[in-house]
């Protein structure tokens, strides 16, 4: 995104957002909002402004396999002008099914030709998985997702694979996986791929990842390739009712005292001491709350295979398969087995016994001089 | 009806993050003086209960300074009753507050008339004086 | 494999195979050692046998002799502070008990986490004792057994994964938590062939102790 330009004077992100009639002061204030959802310490904000202000706006091309439309909507849901709605304006988004509204070949061509203008330097968005069971089960125009994938990723500079299903497979991939559903990363190897899980993906946390590609290139990711500066926490670690957890308070249905009282979720199913996510700091809906400020367990959405951890309400320390029945067959086998070992002991012991040999007097003292 | 018409009852929670953040803004009013090291702290990235919020308000008091600006939504900048720490609130267009920093400096940064605005305005000012001579020695001949 | 991946695995099958190891195991040997019975005894007996055997049973729970308790007053405060410690740790946080619900139906009230945690910290204290003890009084390292060390790894290892699990050291949760089941799961299958049997044929032994020196009279 970053080399140097021989064609006309292209426009960069201080102009674009200026010639929208937004101020210095007014761009001071993004860079600092920026920097609050980027995670970063408000010193930054000088250089995210100097780095805003000569970057290029991105082209972008949005693909969407096997999703649910939610990650999309959860980013054109935040209201504008939010920060989210100012970075999105930042980027070129060129084609996106979605939004877009032509559709068909038409749509395609803006593909093909997007892909053609900035072959090497566009950033890939992704959302939903890839399905590799049978390429027929979900395609576009006639082409098949993985076909689309490996051409777009072939001229990206960057994917950004956008919520659980792009990043882990989600639930597509969700046990029996009909469709042999898999992740970007499972089919791209030679690019960089963003993890930005969640289902969905918190907005600010898409748009953050987004500003810091555009200010300081790809972000510092953890093992799982998500953005360390969001997915870096425990929701446990950061929950407010953690000091119930501690106490050892826990509601046991969702409407007893203990619930009202706001007591830990843990008994309720909460995945939050496994999950890593920003929704404890960020929060939803414009910074409103988060869902067990709502009174329901974190059912650890940004984490691969959180479909099967074994049940939204089961705890977390409670087995997947393990059942009380399975327990009364294994022991009614060692029962079985026991049996059959106590009869063969029994025999060794009476077969020992007929063996036994009474020792008269005379015989002892014949073998004693040896 | 706004959020926040509805009830919501929630225990006094206690992040624990208060004292440390009072701590903060001391260190860097000391910095201020030292140094002259402008200083911010970003309260939205850090867990904070509404009564550590009005704990911190109460700490920091009232100054003489409460401002309002119009830019991408409104902001307010107060200063309290210690000069030099301001309070820096980001409302969007809905006034809802979507920032929240404290900023330890003679004037918070936002504030200042920004040096390109000032260059811009410069140039701008020297053309039209420009024109206008242009104007007056044309009215002369 | 990933970090997920594996958690899934420890909680899912891993954790039923052992849970059927553990259970079938320990049937087997309680039948096998059940099913061997004793001879009859035809002559009649003076004391009665039931009452000798439950009162050794709980005459060895108690340091009634003050000469040994003197003598072996480490082994004794401290075996029984790890025992105690485990029952706590195993049987009163709110997770395991979750888990015991989960497989027989019913639980119990926990104790607050802090309180599970400084038994927790005092057992793996006393259970390092009790090794380094071991390994320098020369009568009982000669009768230890390599299995007699296996057992105390099998024992430390859930206590320390758990510990750090729960204050999420070292490695991530996910992983560490994974970890943590796996000795679990180590633990039970190791159970029923190992020493650790002793749990439940301890009061049989005793019983059978108190009953013989309880009979007084001769087997016919
Ligand atoms: S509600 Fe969930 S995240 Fe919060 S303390 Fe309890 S277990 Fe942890
Ligand atoms: S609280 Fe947990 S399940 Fe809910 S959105 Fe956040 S990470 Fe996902």
């Amino acid at each position: 995104m970053r080399t140097t330009q021989h064609e006309p004077h292209e426009e960069t992100l201080g102009e674009r957002l200026r010639s929208q009639g937004i101020s210095r002061r007014g761009f001071l204030k993004f860079c600092g909002l920026l920097a609050s959802s980027m995670a970063l310490a408000p010193a930054m904000v000088p250089k995210i402004a100097a780095a805003l202000e000569q970057a290029k706006r991105p082209s972008v091309i949005w693909l969407s396999f096997q999703e649910c439309t939610g990650c999309t909507e959860s980013l054109t849901r935040s209201h504008s002008p939010s920060i989210e709605g100012l970075i999105f304006d930042a980027i070129s988004l060129d084609y996106h099914h979605t939004l877009q509204a032509a559709s068909g070949y038409g749509a395609e061509e803006a593909r093909a030709e997007a892909m053609k203008e900035h072959y090497g330097k566009y950033v890939l968005v992704v959302d939903g998985s890839i399905p590799i069971g049978n390429p027929g089960f979900s395609t576009i125009a006639g082409i098949s997702n993985l076909d689309m994938l490996k051409e777009a990723a072939a001229g990206a500079a960057a994917i950004i694979a956008v919520g659980t299903c792009a990043a882990f497979g989600g639930l597509p991939k969700a046990d029996p996986n009909p469709t042999g559903a898999v992740s970007v990363a499972d089919i791209i190897k030679d690019k960089p791929i963003i993890n930005v899980s969640g289902c969905p993906p918190i907005p600010v946390v898409i748009t953050g990842t987004i500003a810091h590609i555009l200010t300081f290139g790809i972000p510092e990711l953890d093992s799982l390739g998500r953005p360390k500066a969001f997915y870096g926490q425990n929701i446990h670690d950061r929950c407010y009712r953690r000091p119930f957890y501690e106490r050892g308070l826990f509601a046991e249905t969702f409407d007893d005292e203990g619930a009202k009282a706001g007591w830990c979720l843990y008994k309720l199913g909460c995945k939050g001491p496994v999950t890593y996510n920003a929704c404890a700091t960020l929060k939803w809906n414009e910074g409103t709350s988060f869902p067990i400020e709502a009174g329901h367990g974190c059912i650890g959405c940004s984490e691969p295979n959180f479909w099967d951890f074994g049940g939204f309400y089961k705890a977390l320390s409670i087995p997947t398969g393990m059942t009380g029945q399975t327990a009364v067959y294994a022991a009614a086998a060692g029962i079985a087995v026991g049996v059959a070992a106590g009869a063969m002991n029994k025999k060794a012991k009476m077969d020992a016994d007929s063996l036994h040999k009474t020792v008269t007097v005379d015989e002892l003292n014949q073998e004693s001089p040896s | 009806m706004s959020l926040h018409a509805i009830p919501v009852h929630a225990e006094a929670a206690v992040t624990g993050n208060l004292r440390p953040v009072q701590h903060e803004i001391r260190q860097a009013l000391s910095e201020l003086i030292a140094h002259g090291t402008h200083g911010m702290i970003d309260l939205h990235s850090l867990p904070f209960s509404p009564q550590e919020y009005a704990a911190l308000d109460d700490f920091l008091g009232e100054g003489e300074i409460d401002l309002t600006l119009n830019v991408l939504g409104k902001t307010r900048l107060r200063e309290s009753s210690y000069a030099g720490i301001w309070r820096v609130e980001h409302f969007d267009d809905n006034d809802k507050r979507i920032g929240y920093f404290i900023e330890i400096g003679h004037v918070p940064e936002i504030l200042r008339s920004q040096c390109d605005d000032i260059k811009e305005g410069l140039a701008t000012m020297t053309t039209i004086l420009a024109m206008e001579e242009n104007d007056n020695e044309d009215d002369a001949t | 494999m990933n970090e997920v991946d594996f958690l899934l695995w420890v909680k899912g099958p891993a954790f039923t195979v052992a849970v059927v190891i553990f259970v079938a195991g320990l049937v087997l040997r309680l039948f096998e050692i059940l099913s061997l019975g004793r001879k009859h005894n035809f002559a009649v007996s003076k004391g009665d046998p039931m009452q000798g055997g439950l009162r050794e049973m709980w005459r060895r729970s108690i340091p009634a002799d003050k000469a040994t308790f003197e003598r072996s007053l480490f082994t004794i405060v401290a075996g029984y502070v790890f025992h105690i410690g485990l029952f706590v740790v195993i049987f009163l946080l709110a997770a395991h008990i979750a888990l015991i619900k989960s497989v027989i139906g019913f639980g119990w009230p926990n104790l607050p986490t802090p309180v599970v945690d400084a038994f927790a910290v005092v057992t793996m204290i006393a259970l390092i004792a009790v090794l380094v003890h071991r390994l320098r009084h020369p009568v009982k390292r000669f009768l230890s057994k390599p299995g007699d060390y296996v057992v105390w790894a099998v024992t430390f290892l859930p206590l320390l994964t758990g510990y750090m699990a729960y204050h999420h050291l070292l490695l991530s949760p996910q992983m560490m938590l994974g970890l943590h089941i796996l000795s679990v799961e180590l633990l039970l299958v190791l159970f029923p062939f190992t020493k650790l049997m002793h749990a439940f044929t301890l009061f049989l032994s005793r019983w059978y102790n108190g009953a013989t020196m309880g009979m007084r009279g001769v087997k016919s």
